[in-house]
């Protein structure tokens, strides 16, 4: 009776234990890659048997995913769409993702997760990845914030499936593939459904009432500034309460002051972010800033609401991404847009040599996991991702938000906004994500987007160029 | 022979059937103590020697004391001590005061305690992220109750934008805490102020005591353990203060208002830092443990309150 309840005690103790740590427990069926126990190895190991599944698929020479038979796949997605009927890409992803469904009738099933709030999708990402219980599929922006995904090897290479279908792969644009492709990695890592580039959006009615012209160059912008806000008439309410909108810009101001090298060199470090070039983009921006031409309150204002202001009339100019083409029909001040009062310009020059390189490239990006994965459910998830992003697929989610995609978009939407916007993009010469997006180290982005934010509580360019290079080596 | 006897002995001390219905009795307990109190604690303090990027299957690698030097020297982790001590002062000097007052005001006789008692306790119920989020709408310089008042004097100047002000920010996150827990400490002290027995109170008038007096020299020395209470969870909240910052401020800008718990956060869940993220969590479970020891010392039974 003692032994019988020892083991029965015992029993208990294992498994609540093991409760505890279900998710490790489960995973380690699958193509679990726990069982190393050091340093590389296990990273290796992880690797080798990641990529084991993908190759078990590979083996079989079979990528035609169209044409395979599913029975019964659960697949779960996280993206970042914000539901049914808020926007137009969500209310078309989720029709979408019906329809596939239907068609898929106990073959496969797909379950949205989205998180729309960039940090909440950001945690939740990082604590599946954590735990070994991954998604099928998940949405990124490339460079360093997937880097250590496919440095642990948990990235599907879709190269043999562009093979298999060359449409596919034809059908995005070549500038959009930067962010699934890697020095020192062959394959390509994922597939880019939106594009963009920094525009500078202005109210033409308030540049004609203060007699400027649209400025061309950086040196033609302060001059715009001073001429507007001696009129009355603010040139700006440039925000970074979302704390992407200043280092997008210093990303903008860097290519047109130094051209596309100083992505690399940043990255190797060759330049720093203390060094005499970017402190001087810093300065720039402070300069702005302290003159009272970017506006109040910089910090507790949000892009939508520095949006809505400048569609009300309160701003001449909004720097922001292509995105807006689609925001500006769809928000609820439409005034300025329909009267076509809104233009849009590249953002000015520093260096004229540079007046036609931009940030932007492919954005929003479909990447694969192979972590603790089926080949089944990998080739289901490359079928439901195909189905998102073919060029048809694309055209139709234009029609519901005209704006810049990655694949070959041949619809007109009818949005003169955006029209001007791909003939700027067709004159580029040159383009780069943000500039962190090239860094080796995973913090970059997250260092420089909350340093720059000192800018606008007084600190001095030397301080803020200092404080990102020192948390980047904290941080390392 | 001697043996024998004391195995005689040890036999009739414990029966078993004693011990098997103390075993299960205890099992639950200690299986959920394990599972949920034991074992990540554990986890915890063996992750902060251990360097490791949160990514699944890749190896923790021992680091010794590095997590815990890195953040030593790190100038955010003081910074992020030196916010976590506003709260505390802002405890004691401003929370204690006002939750014993409000207390003293619904034990009194004075009519409309229940009403008193549901408006005081009402932030609390709202919520943490409900009253942040409240808070910084009415402080928003754009288009907040204090823009619109601003407005109303008819004044042109910009707004100062309180919650991005260095130090400023900390301490209107301080306030709003204050206002917020006012209610909930007013409870603690109420229990303390209601045990009193009456009549000790009625003595001390007889004996010409004044209203005051009798606070000090009768009512705050009986109420010890309602200070002891409130001192060691203004202390390890302060410590841990995590939500009410988070929501109003996000510990910006730049990390000038972060606290150690919302290091501990973004070490792992921005910056990938899981090892780093674990030695804060050690952290703050030492000073907490030890700041929680050290009041239970202080408010000792042989020691007079004031």
């Amino acid at each position: 009776m003692k032994k019988v309840l020892a083991i029965a005690l015992s029993s208990a103790m294992v498994v609540g234990l093991l409760s505890g740590c279900g998710s490790s427990s489960t995973a380690a069926s699958g193509t679990d890659a726990s069982t190393a126990t050091s340093g590389d190895a296990a990273a290796t190991t992880a690797t080798s048997e990641a990529a084991g599944a993908a190759e078990t698929t590979q083996a079989t020479g079979d990528y035609d995913v169209d044409n395979m038979t599913f029975n019964n796949v659960e697949l779960r997605v996280e993206f970042r769409y914000t539901g049914k009927d808020t926007d137009g890409q969500s209310t078309w992803y989720y029709n979408r993702l019906d329809q596939f469904n239907k068609e898929n009738e106990g073959k496969i099933h797909v379950t949205d997760e989205s998180i729309s709030t960039e940090s909440d999708y950001e945690e939740k990402l990082t604590t599946d990845f954590a735990s070994g219980d991954a998604p099928n599929a998940f949405l990124q922006y490339g460079g360093s914030r997937v880097k250590e995904y496919l440095d642990a090897g948990y990235l599907l290479d879709l190269t043999p499936y562009f093979n298999q279908y060359p449409d596919w792969y034809d059908g995005v644009q070549e500038f959009a593939w930067e962010t699934c492709k890697y020095d020192g990695y062959d394959g390509t890592y994922g597939i880019p459904w939106s594009s963009y580039q920094l525009n500078m959006f202005y109210n033409k009615d308030l540049l004609n009432k203060a007699g400027v012209d649209v400025p061309q160059s950086w040196d033609d912008l302060v001059d715009a500034c001073a001429k507007l806000k001696a009129a009355g008439i603010q040139p700006f309410n440039y925000s970074d309460k979302d704390n992407y909108h200043y280092e997008h810009l210093m990303s903008e101001m860097a290519l047109k002051a130094y051209g596309t090298d100083i992505a690399g060199n940043l990255a190797d470090g060759t330049e720093t972010y203390d060094g005499e070039k970017m402190v001087k983009i810093y300065q720039l921006m402070k300069d702005m800033i302290d003159a009272g031409y970017w506006g109040d309150a910089i910090l507790s204002t949000d892009v939508a609401t520095e949006r809505s202001m400048f569609e009300s009339g309160q701003a001449a100019f909004f720097i922001d991404g292509t995105w807006n083409c689609g925001n500006f029909i769809n928000d609820s001040d439409t005034s300025l847009f329909d009267a076509q009062t809104i233009g849009v310009t590249r953002v000015p020059y520093i260096d004229e040599a540079y007046q036609y390189t931009e940030m932007g490239g492919g954005s929003d990006t479909y990447y694969i996991t192979t972590l603790n994965k089926s080949d089944e459910e990998i080739a289901a998830t490359v079928k439901f991702i195909k189905y998102l992003t073919t060029v048809d697929a694309i055209n139709e989610m234009c029609q519901s938000s005209p704006t810049t995609y990655a694949e070959k978009v041949t619809i007109d939407t009818g949005n003169y906004l955006l029209d001007e916007v791909n003939k700027i993009m067709a004159e580029n010469q040159g383009s780069k994500l943000e500039l962190p997006n090239y860094s080796s180290n995973t913090a970059a982005m997250d260092t420089i987007r909350n340093s720059l934010q000192a800018l606008a509580t007084g600190s001095a360019a030397q301080d803020v160029g200092s404080d990102i290079v020192d948390k980047m080596a904290a941080y390392e | 022979m001697a043996s024998g006897k004391n195995k005689a002995v040890v036999k009739n001390k414990i029966n078993p059937r004693d011990l098997t219905i103390s075993i299960l009795f205890l099992a639950p307990a200690i299986i959920i103590c394990t599972v949920f109190i034991i074992y990540p604690v554990a986890d915890t303090f063996f992750l902060s020697f251990r360097k490791w990027n949160g990514m699944y299957g890749v190896a923790k690698e021992f680091i010794g004391l590095e997590n815990y030097i890195k953040i030593f020297k790190d100038k955010l982790f003081w910074n992020a001590m030196l916010n976590s001590l506003y709260f505390m002062i802002g405890g004691f000097v401003i929370l204690m005061p006002l939750a014993f007052g409000l207390a003293l005001l619904i034990t009194s006789k004075i009519k409309g305690t229940s009403f008193f008692k549901t408006c005081y306790f009402l932030p609390v119920m709202l919520g943490t992220t409900a009253v942040a989020l409240m808070w910084t709408f009415m402080l928003n310089p754009n288009y907040g109750l204090v823009h619109t008042i601003h407005n109303m004097t008819g004044d042109t100047s910009s707004i100062l934008d309180v919650l991005n002000t260095k130090t400023l920010n900390v301490w209107v996150v301080v306030l709003v805490n204050e206002w917020m827990y006012a209610g909930y400490n007013m409870l603690i002290f109420a229990a303390g102020l209601v045990a009193i027995p009456q009549d000790v109170n009625e003595a001390a008038a007889l004996d010409g005591a004044t209203g005051w007096q009798r606070i000090r020299y009768v009512t705050i020395p009986l109420m010890k353990n309602s200070f002891k209470i409130f001192s060691i969870l203004c202390i390890t909240g302060c410590i841990k203060v995590f939500d009410i910052i988070w929501a109003m401020t996000r510990g910006g800008p730049n990390d000038v208002s972060s606290t150690p718990s919302i290091m501990l956060y973004t070490q792992a869940f921005s910056y990938k830092l899981f090892g780093r993220s674990s030695a804060y969590g050690v952290i703050l479970l030492v000073l907490g443990v030890s700041l929680s020891i050290l009041t239970n010392h202080f408010f000792r039974e042989d020691k007079d309150l004031m």
